[in-house]
């Protein structure tokens, strides 16, 4: 699950809720941080990993403003780092 | 380090214990100073994990410091058990420090591709396109590059465990799964210097999503019969 946000301070704010619910509450969690809000190429939004184990763990998703999803859009990057070619075909 | 015979081959090998108890034989080749890096995932003594089992260091056995670190929480993998590690393919992925590794260079990974999204990649070097393996073109290819692509190997099917073989060595590399017919073409001079498992070697992107249980980095062209030995050693302990 990824929760996506309209601003860089929510997405801030909601990951370092995790990071601090994390220390309290996983054994031997030992991150630095939980992670940098990662913004998408094409639109004014930021993304954060939900922990898999949030349910477990009973972590409170009482923030505004999040939308939950799945997986990225299609286009959340414009990574094309290398061009699709066209498969060789020997004669 | 305790030696014992191994009947069959009529040949000596180190052993270790594991773990859990078990004695472990391997190819004393891999003890001959070009194995800059060996990644164990049964052997917890070199891992960390916190207590729902996600993975911020996984050392070198053999101790040379070139350990695969994650800092992040987010980007941590999850270690499964004795199903090796497991990337999400979202966000997850392990890197070195850079440190001097340069053609020849030679990666014996086990691991198994859960799903295939054109570009995600296996393992790189420290900067991107320096030793990639990556998913490439239609399910489930994979190719390699150290600057040129391999033609594409299709002899690993999804959810299922195999070896990957790749040698960078400029006009003599190659790429080969299991004991299929490798693939020897020039994949380019690039060195890897340093080494990148989950993802491009540059930037947040083509996370794979894989487990993997046994990674060993060799800065030599092995020849034949070690080549053989290395790969008997991983298809026997993990029966493929």
């Amino acid at each position: 699950m990824i929760g996506i946000f309209n601003t860089l301070t929510e997405a801030n704010t909601f990951s370092e809720k995790i990071h601090n619910h994390l220390l309290n509450n996983r054994k031997d969690y030992n991150a630095e941080k939980w992670c940098v809000p990662d913004k998408s190429d094409n639109e004014e939004k930021w993304s954060v990993k939900i922990p898999s184990d949030f349910d477990k763990l009973k972590i409170t998703l009482d923030v505004t403003n999040i939308q939950k999803i799945s997986k990225f859009p299609v286009n959340w990057k414009n990574a094309e780092i290398m061009p699709i070619e066209k498969p060789i075909i020997k004669k | 380090m305790a030696l014992v015979k191994d009947i069959v081959r009529g040949v000596v090998k180190p052993i270790v214990t594991d773990i859990f108890g078990d004695v472990e034989t391997f190819p004393p080749i891999l003890l001959d100073g070009n194995t800059v890096a060996w990644y164990d995932s049964q052997l917890l003594s070199t891992i960390t994990k916190d207590g729902s089992d996600f993975v911020s260091r996984w050392n070198d056995r053999l101790g040379s410091g070139h350990d695969l670190i994650q800092a992040l929480g987010t980007n941590q993998p999850k270690w499964i058990d004795v199903d090796g590690v497991l990337f999400d393919a979202v966000d997850n992925y392990m890197k070195t420090v850079a440190f001097t590794f340069v053609q020849p260079e030679m990666i014996y990974i086990v691991c198994k591709q859960i799903t295939w999204t054109v570009n995600n990649t296996i393992t790189d070097g420290d900067i991107g396109q320096t030793g990639r393996i990556l998913q490439r073109l239609v399910t489930p290819s994979l190719s390699a590059t150290a600057g040129t692509y391999s033609t594409d190997n299709n002899n690993l099917s999804l959810n299922t465990f195999g070896i990957i073989r790749v040698l960078f060595d400029g006009a003599s590399s190659k790429i080969q799964i299991n004991e299929t017919t490798p693939i020897a073409e020039n994949l380019g001079t690039a060195n890897m210097g340093g080494f990148t498992l989950g993802k491009y070697g540059t930037g947040d992107v083509a996370f794979a999503h894989m487990q993997v249980k046994e990674i060993i980095l060799r800065k030599v062209a092995d020849g034949a019969v070690d080549e053989q030995n290395i790969y008997n050693y991983l298809a026997n302990k993990y029966e493929i």
